[in-house]
C-alpha cells in the first residue's frame, strides 16, 4: 500500500487516531460526520501514518497519527478527476466552482499532467460531505515526476490566472512539491516541501543540491 | 483575521527590496524594503488567529541572528514555522543578491 501526501484515507472512528484527542470536542463530531483524514507531508514511521483532521472552521486542524493497519479505504486526488465527481455533486452545481473545475481539468488534460483536488474541494468530493463555501479556493495537487519547462509552467499559470476562483497548485516532483506559482517566476530557487520540512533548492527535480541544504 | 506588529533594533542595511513566496495553502508572501532608519519593523496579516507567541519566537530568532533595517510585510495563509524561518531567510538572500531576482 503506497500513501502519498493529500490522500484522503477513511478510517472507522476516532478511536483509530493515536494520541489523545479529547481536549478538542470537534474532533469526535468531525469524524462522525466525515469519517476521512488527509496524508500530511511528514514521513511514515514505524506504521504510523501522519495525518491532518479537518473540522468545520479554519481553527479546526489537527495533526495526528493514525496506524496503517486502520485504513479502511484510500482516496487519491487524481481519482476525484477520473471519476469527475464534481458533475455528481448537487452542492456545487451551478457554481463557479464547478465551471472552474471543469476548465481546470481540460488546462490540464492539454498539457497531459495528472492533477487533482486537495483542501476543501478534495475532501467534499471524497467525502460527500458540504465542505465547500463560496469563498474557497481551489487547491490543487499535479504530478510533475519529470521536469516541467518553465515556460510550460508559465503557460499552465497564466491560464489558470482567468479563472473565477483562486486556484493554488502545488508540482508534485520525486522529492517533494512546489509551488507552481513560485516556480513560473523562473527567478532562482523556489522553496522545495518535502518530508523532511520546506528547502530552497534551484532545482526540484534533482538531488544532489539538497545535499547542500 | 489578526495584524501583527513587531519591532527590533538593527545595525545592518540591506541593499534592496525583495519579494519571496506565493498566495497560497501552508505559504506565505514576504515584501522586505530597506530602511534608513536602524530599525525593523515586521507587520504579520493571518487568517489564523491566536499564535501571536510563536510568531514573536520565530521573529526574535531571525532579528537575532540577522540584525536587519528594513520594514518588513508578511501575508500568512497559513505556513509552518519552519516555512516561516525559510521565506524569511529567503527574502533576506534575494535582498542581498542581484542574480537571485529579475
Amino acid at each position: 500500500m503506497e500513501l502519498r501526501v493529500n490522500d484522503l484515507l477513511k478510517i472507522k472512528s476516532v478511536n483509530d487516531l493515536i494520541g489523545d484527542v479529547s481536549e478538542a470536542s470537534w474532533i469526535d463530531e468531525a469524524i462522525k460526520s466525515a469519517p476521512y483524514v488527509v496524508v500530511r507531508r511528514a514521513p511514515i514511521m514505524n506504521n504510523k501514518v501522519p495525518v491532518g483532521i479537518r473540522g468545520n472552521s479554519r481553527s479546526q486542524r489537527l495533526a495526528t497519527t493514525v496506524l496503517s493497519g486502520n485504513i479502511i479505504d484510500i482516496i487519491t486526488p487524481e481519482q476525484l478527476v477520473v471519476g469527475k465527481l464534481w458533475r455528481d455533486n448537487k452542492h456545487i452545481s451551478n457554481t463557479k466552482m464547478l465551471r472552474t473545475l471543469e476548465a481546470v481539468d481540460s488546462i490540464f488534460k492539454s498539457y497531459r499532467i495528472t492533477w487533482g483536488p486537495t483542501g476543501s474541494v478534495g475532501f467534499e468530493l471524497a467525502s460527500g460531505v458540504e465542505t465547500i463555501t463560496n469563498t474557497s479556493d481551489l487547491d490543487i495537487i499535479a504530478r510533475t515526476p519529470e521536469v516541467l519547462p518553465i515556460w510550460i509552467a508559465e503557460k499552465i499559470e497564466n491560464e489558470l490566472l482567468e479563472m473565477p476562483i483562486k486556484i493554488d497548485v502545488q508540482l508534485e516532483t520525486l522529492k517533494g512539491s512546489i509551488a507552481l506559482a513560485e516556480y513560473a517566476r523562473g527567478s532562482g530557487k523556489v522553496m522545495l516541501r518535502t518530508l523532511n520540512g520546506p528547502m530552497l533548492v534551484l532545482n526540484p527535480w534533482s538531488d544532489y543540491e539538497q545535499l547542500e541544504g | 483575521m489578526e495584524r501583527l506588529t513587531f519591532e527590533y533594533a538593527a545595525t545592518k542595511s540591506v541593499p534592496k527590496r525583495a519579494y519571496v513566496g506565493v498566495v497560497g495553502s501552508g505559504d506565505l508572501e514576504v515584501l522586505l524594503e530597506p530602511l534608513e532608519d536602524k530599525k525593523a519593523y515586521v507587520t504579520v496579516r493571518t487568517r489564523f488567529d491566536g499564535f501571536e507567541q510563536i510568531w514573536k519566537d520565530i521573529l526574535d530568532r531571525f532579528f537575532e541572528n540577522n540584525d536587519i533595517a528594513a520594514k518588513i510585510e508578511i501575508n500568512d495563509f497559513g505556513a509552518t514555522p519552519g516555512m516561516v524561518s525559510m521565506r524569511l531567510l529567503q527574502a533576506l538572500e534575494v535582498s542581498q543578491d542581484d542574480k537571485t531576482q529579475r
